[in-house]
C-alpha cells in the first residue's frame, strides 16, 4: 500500500512541516516521521479526533439565514510545528508591537502627540468608527487598553512571518487553541509521551493573573467576571471555557446592575460587588445610557463607573480605535515613533487608499489585489481581486471611491501550507496563525497560538464561518530530542551502536 | 482553621441548574413509567381494559395532541412520551432541555459530566425512535436511565457541594416528589370506580408497579410488611431511609436548602408540605380521594418553587451582600 504522503506537493509555497524535496524541515524530522510511519493509521487518528470533539461538545456557532447552528469544531489533526527559536523571537516581536500600539492608544485618549508630532493623521481620528470621545483623559492602570490581543500572522513563499492585522476588541480562537492541544494529547498519547511539545495551558492562568492585577480595589480577592453577549453569541463557548478555567463569573448584561457608580452581579446571595469585567462584548454594546440605548448587553451606568475607577474592563472601552486596517499600516511608524525600535516583525505592504497615489495605483491593480475594508471582522467584505467577478470588482471600485479611507488594498499573498487530511489523502492547504498577546506590567505570548487553515484546495480564506478549519501549533525544542530520530518510539536504542557512536 | 465560603453564584445560573436537575429526573421518571406500565399490562388481563390512557393522563395531555389521536393506543402514547420533540415533557424533550441548559451550567458543573450529558444527547437524539419498538424498547429506556445515573453519579461525586449543586438536587427532589404524585394519580386512574368485581386480584399487581415505577419495589420488599395497598401507600409516603419517597425527597430538598443563604420562605413551603403529608389518613385515601391528594401535593410543590423562583431567580434585588 502506497503511503498517503507519497503524492505530497511541497513545492507550490512554502510548507511549514515539509523542504520543497520531501524531507522533514529542521525541528521537524521527529513528528513527521512518527506521522508518516502511521501510514493509513492517521486517518484513524482523524476519526478519533472528530468524535472526541463531539463528545466534548467543542462548537462553534455559525449564523445563517434559519438561525445560528451549532457546529464541531474542525480540526486537522495534522499539526503545524514552530521551533522555539523561531516562537521566542516572534513573541518578542508581537510584545513590541503591542507596546507600541498600547502606547498610541494612551496617547489618543490624552494629548495627542502623535498627531503633533505629523506621525499620525488627524483626519482618520476624526473618521475613525472606533475612537471613543467618552474615553478621553480616561488612564487605565500602567496605560494599557489592550490587556488582550490577537495578531494574526503569515508566512509567505519565502518563509517570512509577517503581520497580517491586530485584533484589539474581542479577539477570539483562544479556547480553540486550548482544546485543539487536549485532542491531539487524546489522539496523538503516543506521540506526546516521546516529544517534548511546549504546554499551553498557561495562558489561562496568565489571563486571570493579569486581570486581577487590574482591580480597582486593593487588598482584597477580586470579583473577575467574563461578559459575554449571551448564550446564542458565536464565540459563546469560549467565554464559557475561559470563566471556568480562570475561576471567574461568566456573565451577562443582566445580570449585572450598576448603583452609584458601583458595578454589582446578581446572585442567589444577593448583589455582589464586580471588580473586574473581561468583555466579550463590543464597546457600542456596552452600556446602552452612554452608546447604543437598545443594548441589553451591558448595564445601565458602566461607562461612568469604569470612569470612577471603580471598575476595570479589559480590554479598555474604546482601545478598538487600533484595531483598524489603516491604523494597522502605521505601526511600523508607530514602533519607530514611540519605542525608538525598528519592528521586529514586518506588516505586510500595504497602501492606503486614503492617500491619493496609493489609491490610483490600487484602483489600477483590483484584479491582482487584496482590498479590506478597515474595520469589519471574521474576513467580511475582503475580495481577493484574482478570484473576483467583473461586477465585484466594478462594484469594489465604487465602494473605494465613495470612502477612500475605509480601504487598504494587499498584495495576494501566497501563504504557507502545511499538510492537511482531506477527501483524498493528504494534501498542502494554506494556513494562518493567531497567536494571543496579554498586555501588562509582565507582558506574555500565547505559546504557539491557533493554527487555522483554509480546507478547500487553493483557498486563502481561513475563517471558520466560512469553511476554514484548525490545527494544533506544536512549538518545539529541536535540542531536546533524541539524537536518532528515526528510531520507532517503542524500539530499543541498540545498545552496541549507540557506544560504537559515541 | 480552614474557611469555605461557597462560590458565588448569579441567579441565573442557579436557575437553569435547578431545570437541569429537575429535567433529568423528570427524563428519568417518565422512563421508569413507561417501562413499570408496559410490564403491567402484559400482567393484567385484557378483560379489565387497563390501556396506556392512563399514563397519558398523568402527564397531563395536550387538547391538540388528543384531538389528532382519538386512539390512545400503545405506540401514539410511548411515542409521545419518550420520543416526541413536541412534546415538552417527554423524555427525548427532557434530555435535550437538559442539554440546552449546559449552555449555562457549563460554567458550574465537572467537564466529564458535561461530556457524559453531551453524549446522552447524541444518543437519545439518533435512537428515539427505539422507544417505540416492543423488542428495543426496554434497552432504550435503560440506557436513558444509565446514562442519567451516570450523570448524578458524577456531579454527586466530582461536583463541590456548593450553592450550585444544591440547585441542581433541589430541582431533582421536588421533580420526584412532583413524579411521586403522579404515580399516585396514576394509580387512581387505574384503580378508581373498578370495584373489587372486575380489578381486586390486580390492585396489588398495580401497587407493586406503582412502587417499581419510582424505583422503589426492592426497598419495599426488603421491609418485609405485606403488600397491601396501604402498606404501599405509607411507605411511598413516609419511608424515611426510601430515597425515592415523598417524606425522603422533601427532608434531602430542605437539607440543601439550608446551605442556600436566605432560604427562609422556601423552608415554611417545605414545612407547609411536611404538615400536609402527616395529616393524611391512609385509610381513607386507599379508598377515594387519591385523585384530590395527588393533585394537592403538586400544588404544594409548585408553591414551593414559586418561593425558589422568587428568591433566588428573580431579577429584581436589593440586597447586597456584605
Amino acid at each position: 500500500m502506497t503511503s498517503p504522503w507519497a503524492n505530497y506537493d511541497a513545492t507550490a509555497t512554502f510548507d511549514e512541516l515539509l523542504e520543497p524535496g520531501g524531507a522533514p524541515r529542521m525541528g521537524c524530522v521527529a513528528v513527521v516521521e512518527r506521522l508518516r510511519s502511521m501510514g493509513a493509521d492517521l486517518f484513524e487518528r482523524q476519526r478519533a479526533a472528530e468524535a472526541a470533539i463531539r463528545s466534548m461538545g467543542i462548537t462553534f456557532t455559525l449564523y445563517t439565514e434559519d438561525g445560528s447552528i451549532d457546529r464541531s469544531w474542525p480540526v486537522d489533526v495534522i499539526p503545524r510545528i514552530i521551533t522555539l527559536d523561531e516562537w521566542e523571537s516572534v513573541s518578542t516581536g508581537l510584545i513590541q508591537r503591542l507596546r507600541a500600539l498600547n502606547m498610541f492608544i494612551d496617547d489618543l485618549y490624552h494629548d495627542q502627540q502623535v498627531i503633533a508630532d505629523g506621525v499620525f493623521p488627524q483626519d482618520l481620528i476624526d473618521n475613525s468608527v472606533n475612537y471613543r470621545p467618552e474615553c478621553r483623559g480616561v488612564s487605565p492602570h500602567g496605560g494599557v487598553w489592550a490587556h488582550i490581543s490577537g495578531s494574526d500572522l503569515v508566512r509567505d513563499a519565502s518563509g517570512e512571518f509577517f503581520v497580517l492585522e491586530d485584533n484589539l476588541r474581542v479577539p477570539s480562537g483562544v479556547s480553540y487553541m486550548l482544546e485543539n492541544r487536549q485532542v491531539s494529547k487524546r489522539v496523538f498519547a503516543d506521540l506526546f509521551r516521546d516529544l517534548d511539545i511546549l504546554p499551553v495551558d498557561a495562558y489561562t492562568d496568565r489571563l486571570a493573573a493579569q486581570l486581577k492585577e487590574l482591580s480597582p480595589r486593593r487588598g482584597i480577592d477580586p470579583v473577575l467576571t467574563v461578559l459575554t453577549p449571551g448564550i446564542f453569541n458565536s464565540a459563546y463557548y469560549e467565554h464559557v471555557l475561559l470563566a471556568n478555567r480562570m475561576g471567574a463569573h461568566l456573565v451577562e448584561g443582566s445580570d449585572l446592575v450598576v448603583e452609584d457608580d458601583i458595578v454589582y452581579m446578581r446572585t442567589v446571595s444577593g448583589l455582589v460587588r464586580v471588580d473586574v469585567i473581561y468583555r466579550r462584548v463590543d464597546d457600542l454594546f456596552i452600556d446602552p445610557e452612554a452608546f447604543i440605548p437598545e443594548s441589553v448587553l451591558g448595564p445601565a451606568g458602566l461607562m461612568r463607573a469604569w470612569r470612577a475607577g471603580n471598575v476595570a474592563i479589559a480590554n479598555a472601552p474604546g482601545a478598538g480605535v487600533a484595531d483598524d486596517k489603516v491604523v494597522y499600516s502605521y505601526v511600523p511608524e508607530l514602533i519607530q515613533y514611540y519605542l525608538g525600535e525598528s519592528p521586529k516583525i514586518p506588516n505586510v505592504q500595504t497602501w492606503r487608499c486614503l492617500e491619493p497615489e496609493d489609491r490610483s495605483f490600487v484602483l489600477e491593480h483590483l484584479d491582482s489585489l487584496v482590498c479590506k475594508p478597515a474595520n469589519e471582522s471574521g474576513g467580511k467584505g475582503v475580495t481577493i481581486g484574482s478570484k473576483a467577478t467583473e461586477q465585484e470588482l466594478i462594484e469594489l471600485r465604487r465602494q473605494i471611491e465613495a470612502d477612500p479611507r475605509n480601504w487598504i488594498a494587499q498584495p495576494i499573498l501566497q501563504l504557507s501550507t502545511a499538510p492537511t487530511i482531506c477527501d483524498d489523502g493528504i494534501a498542502p492547504r494554506h494556513i494562518d496563525l493567531r497567536p494571543f498577546i496579554l498586555s501588562g506590567a509582565e507582558p506574555y505570548v500565547s505559546v504557539g497560538g491557533l493554527t487555522r487553515v483554509a480546507l478547500r484546495e487553493g483557498s486563502l480564506i481561513v475563517n471558520s464561518s466560512q469553511g476554514g478549519g484548525s490545527k494544533d501549533t506544536w512549538i518545539v525544542d529541536p535540542t531536546t530530542f533524541p539524537p536518532d530520530t528515526t528510531r520507532p518510539p517503542d524500539d530499543p536504542p541498540n545498545s552496541s551502536q549507540s557506544q560504537s557512536s559515541s | 482553621m480552614y474557611e469555605s465560603p461557597s462560590p458565588l453564584l448569579l441567579s441565573r445560573t442557579a436557575e437553569s441548574a435547578y431545570w437541569a436537575g429537575r429535567y433529568l429526573e423528570r427524563a428519568e421518571g417518565t422512563a421508569r413509567l413507561i417501562k413499570t406500565h408496559a410490564d403491567l399490562i402484559i400482567d393484567l388481563p385484557r378483560a379489565a381494559n387497563v390501556g396506556w390512557g392512563p399514563l397519558l393522563a398523568v402527564v397531563g395531555i395536550d387538547p391538540a395532541f388528543a384531538r389528532d389521536h382519538p386512539q390512545a393506543t400503545e405506540e401514539v402514547v410511548v411515542g409521545h412520551l419518550a420520543a416526541d420533540p413536541s412534546n415538552p415533557s417527554s423524555v427525548r424533550s427532557s434530555i435535550a432541555a437538559v442539554h440546552r441548559n449546559l449552555r449555562v451550567t457549563r460554567t458550574v458543573m465537572p467537564i466529564e459530566a458535561a461530556e457524559v450529558l453531551t453524549e446522552l444527547h447524541h444518543h437519545v437524539e439518533a435512537t428515539a425512535h427505539e422507544a417505540i419498538d416492543r423488542r428495543t424498547r426496554g434497552a432504550w429506556l435503560t440506557s436513558v436511565l444509565r446514562g442519567s445515573q451516570t450523570l448524578w453519579g458524577i456531579l454527586a461525586d466530582n461536583m463541590s457541594h456548593d450553592d450550585a449543586y444544591c440547585f441542581f438536587t433541589i430541582g431533582r427532589q421536588l421533580e420526584r416528589i412532583d413524579l411521586t404524585a403522579r404515580v399516585l394519580d396514576v394509580q387512581a386512574a387505574v384503580l378508581t370506580g373498578r370495584t373489587d368485581a372486575a380489578l381486586a386480584p390486580y390492585s396489588d399487581l398495580s401497587w407493586t408497579a406503582a412502587l417499581r415505577s419510582v424505583s422503589a419495589l426492592q426497598s419495599f420488599r426488603r421491609r418485609g410488611v405485606s403488600s397491601s395497598a396501604e402498606a404501599t401507600l405509607s411507605f411511598l409516603l413516609f419511608d424515611p431511609k426510601c430515597p425515592r419517597t415523598v417524606e425522603s425527597c422533601l427532608v434531602e430538598a430542605s437539607r440543601w436548602l439550608l446551605e442556600i443563604p436566605r432560604h427562609e420562605d422556601a423552608m415554611a413551603a417545605c414545612a407547609e408540605i411536611e404538615a400536609k403529608l402527616q395529616s393524611v389518613a391512609i385509610e381513607a385515601l386507599v379508598e377515594q380521594g387519591l385523585h384530590e391528594f395527588a393533585d394537592q401535593l403538586q400544588l404544594a410543590v409548585g408553591e414551593l418553587h414559586g418561593h425558589i423562583e422568587s428568591t433566588w431567580f428573580a431579577p429584581a434585588q436589593a440586597a447586597v451582600a456584605s
